[in-house]
């Protein structure tokens, strides 16, 4: 939104290799379906096609948030990215380097550049290991460097996270807050000198002031250390003031991506709409009255034929269930998985839309 | 990413100072034993057992070895013997001082051959991928087929008598229950957020192994150990009173029960003492694992 510095003013970072047009992060056509256990024996074996063929790109500097409802494959991606589960297809970029690909980087590399956050601040730090030590783990071990240097940058660290190092090194998580032990989680990720941050629900589970602190700091760290952030969240208000680009993500796809504005003045895909229409309003005078999104998601082991929101849209017609969308522009930066905006699409509404729009 | 507004104004900075010192989980759970009376007893009691076989040439009062023909079957209290003496008249208390030792080790050593053993397979199969898992974990259930007293005796039948052989046949048997509890401890810990984000940080394997998973595992392994040096105690004595285990005349308590046997109606209260010692000593380290496992037991905030 606001706040981002021009990138030609910022300094260049030595490992930067495409300069300041090429995305930090492109991705293309992930996929995972995790193999489910059988039944019975002479079961047959499913799938949950938790992340199916999704496409985004990072720029460098920027923040694209990812929105969609628990279950859709947000926290997947995340892992994906950083090969914490391995990918079934599809190529992960960064930098303009594939990784794992023979010309590439390593996924050891990948992970000195990319970084992340988890949502559970207690189940994500080791409770038998100080603050300190978990701060100073990765250095350590990943890059060998000196047990004092990780020190001496830890406790820099943790005084940019807004902690005294002579009070918190030592300490142990369980004596911490959970705003606290957010704080050190983040400390944690940029100890190995990032260049993206992935934050996965990384403030869901902190209560509002808490929250708003960490954003503040986020954003701060994100201009002092020009980093790019990848910020995953269910929350719309939240994505709405960090991001820059947001994806809306439906049962392991992307429904809709785009400028944070656009997408917030105008969804397109009905499904963000809905989502759009389900945000708390601070107006009494628009107050949400019913449920936007009956029901609950399909399940993903067996999802939907053609496009997958078709079991819960309003506007669902038989080509939405044969036939699945393909995320196309709609004009300007802003891409719609949804037949009612591509014309002759087969979808009664699709012309009288382009028309509106033309 | 603008600041948000409203929060400058009114900056609620979360409390940084905490008041006690910072202490670790040890110091912790070493407190918490220190408070738990059963536990501080029994401490006390096995220390006192270990150190009577350890110092067993002090505190013996006759040679265990030396018997006497004129001195068999004494009973309890008589002047010189105050435990009786046994069918060949060799003291008794100066036999389960020394017997101590052999118990106590054939005790000790099997369990912690076991846990080095298994707590590594254990490790090995949580952390390592599905066919290491499945190699280890069916080889694992192959042993537990056989009952445990029957699987001692079958090893130390092939392969003699004597404490070394003892001590092998029962290192055999433990291992596959802390294969089993270090897998499932191992297997629980991986999936915690933590080690994803040590894998995250592209630190080798074998650092996340040491640094992450192993302190979270070692507490349990720890107290499943010391379960086992009562069921070792128990299974070696038996071993030896079957006459698989230490051989005649050195002193141990399962030989000595063994001897004792056919003097239960002569002098019963002397014929239970290597019984009791047994029991006592079994019971100790059975309820000082009871202990560790309520002091490590530690509720945290999550």
């Amino acid at each position: 939104m606001t706040g981002t510095a021009p990138l030609d003013q910022r300094a260049i970072d030595p490992r930067d290799r495409g300069g300041p047009a090429q995305s930090l992060l492109l991705v293309r056509d992930l996929k995972k379906h995790f193999p489910t256990k059988r039944a019975h024996f002479f079961g047959p074996r499913e799938t949950v096609q938790a992340v199916d063929g999704v496409s985004f790109a990072v720029m460098k500097g920027t923040t694209l948030g990812v929105v969609g409802e628990s279950g859709c494959g947000k926290s997947t991606t995340a892992r994906l990215l950083l090969h914490l589960i391995k990918p079934d297809a599809g190529d992960i970029i960064f930098d303009g380097d594939g990784v794992g690909a023979p010309d590439g980087i390593s996924v050891r590399d990948l992970r000195l550049q990319m970084q992340m956050v988890f949502q559970d601040s207690y189940s994500s730090l080791n409770p038998r290991a100080t603050i300190a030590d978990i701060i100073t783990f990765g250095p350590c071990a990943a890059k060998r460097s000196s047990a004092r240097a990780a020190r001496e940058h830890a406790d820099k660290l943790l005084e940019q996270v807004g902690l005294r190092p002579a009070l918190f090194a030592r300490r142990y998580p369980h004596e911490l807050s959970g705003g606290q032990r957010q704080r050190i989680n983040i400390a944690r990720a940029l100890a190995l000198e990032p260049r993206l941050l992935i934050l996965d629900e990384a403030v869901s589970a902190l209560d509002k002031s808490v929250e708003a602190q960490i954003l503040n700091l986020l954003a701060d760290l994100r201009r002092d250390l020009g980093l790019t952030y990848l910020f995953i969240s269910h929350d719309l208000n939240v994505v709405r003031h960090v991001s820059d680009r947001v994806v809306v993500m439906y049962l392991g796809r992307i429904v809709e991506a785009g400028e944070v504005a656009a997408i917030f003045r105008r969804p397109r895909h009905p499904y963000t709409q809905a989502l759009m229409r389900a945000m708390p309003s601070m107006d009494p005078d628009r107050r949400t009255e019913a449920p936007s999104l009956t029901g609950d998601p399909p399940n993903p082991i067996n999802p939907p034929s053609g496009c997958r929101f078709h079991t819960r849209c309003s506007f669902a017609e038989t080509v939405c269930e044969r036939v699945s969308p393909p995320l196309d522009p709609v004009g300007g930066d802003h891409d719609v998985a949804c037949h009612m905006t591509v014309p002759g699409s087969g979808h009664s509404r699709a012309a009288e839309r382009t028309a509106a729009d033309d | 990413m603008a600041e948000i507004a409203a929060a400058p104004t009114v900056r609620i900075d979360e409390p940084q100072e905490v008041g006690v010192e910072p202490r670790g989980y040890w110091v912790t759970v070493g407190d918490r034993l220190m408070r738990d009376r059963m536990t501080v007893a029994v401490g006390v009691m096995t220390i006192l057992i270990i150190g009577l076989a350890v110092f067993a040439p002090f505190v013996a009062t006759y040679d265990p070895l030396q018997g006497g023909v004129l001195r068999r079957l004494k009973p309890v209290g008589t002047p010189g013997f105050f435990l009786g003496t046994d069918e060949t008249g060799r003291d008794i208390w100066s036999r389960l001082v020394y017997g101590g030792r052999l118990s106590l080790i054939c005790g000790i050593m099997p369990v912690l051959g076991a846990t080095w053993v298994g707590g590594t397979l254990g490790l090995l199969a949580g952390v390592g991928g599905r066919l290491l898992n499945t190699l280890i974990m069916r080889v694992v259930d192959v042993f537990y087929a056989f009952p445990s007293v029957l699987l001692a005796i079958a090893i130390c039948g092939v392969l003699g008598a004597g404490i070394g052989n003892t001590i092998l046949s029962l290192t055999v048997v433990f291992t596959p229950p802390i294969v089993r509890v270090t897998e499932s401890l191992t297997t629980q810990v991986r999936s915690r957020d933590f080690v994803e984000a040590a894998r995250a940080s592209a630190a080798p394997l074998h650092a996340i192994i040491r640094q992450q998973i192993l302190p979270n595992v070692l507490g349990g392994m720890l107290v499943y150990a010391t379960s086992l040096v009562s069921i070792s105690i128990i299974l070696s004595a038996g071993l030896s009173f079957l006459g698989l285990g230490v051989t005649p005349p050195n002193p141990e308590w399962g030989l000595m029960l063994n001897a004792l046997r056919q003097a239960i109606f002569v002098n019963p209260v002397v014929a239970a003492l290597p019984g009791a010692a047994i029991v006592i000593t079994s019971l100790c380290f059975n309820l000082l694992s009871d202990g560790l496992r309520s002091a490590m037991d530690i509720k945290l905030p999550s």
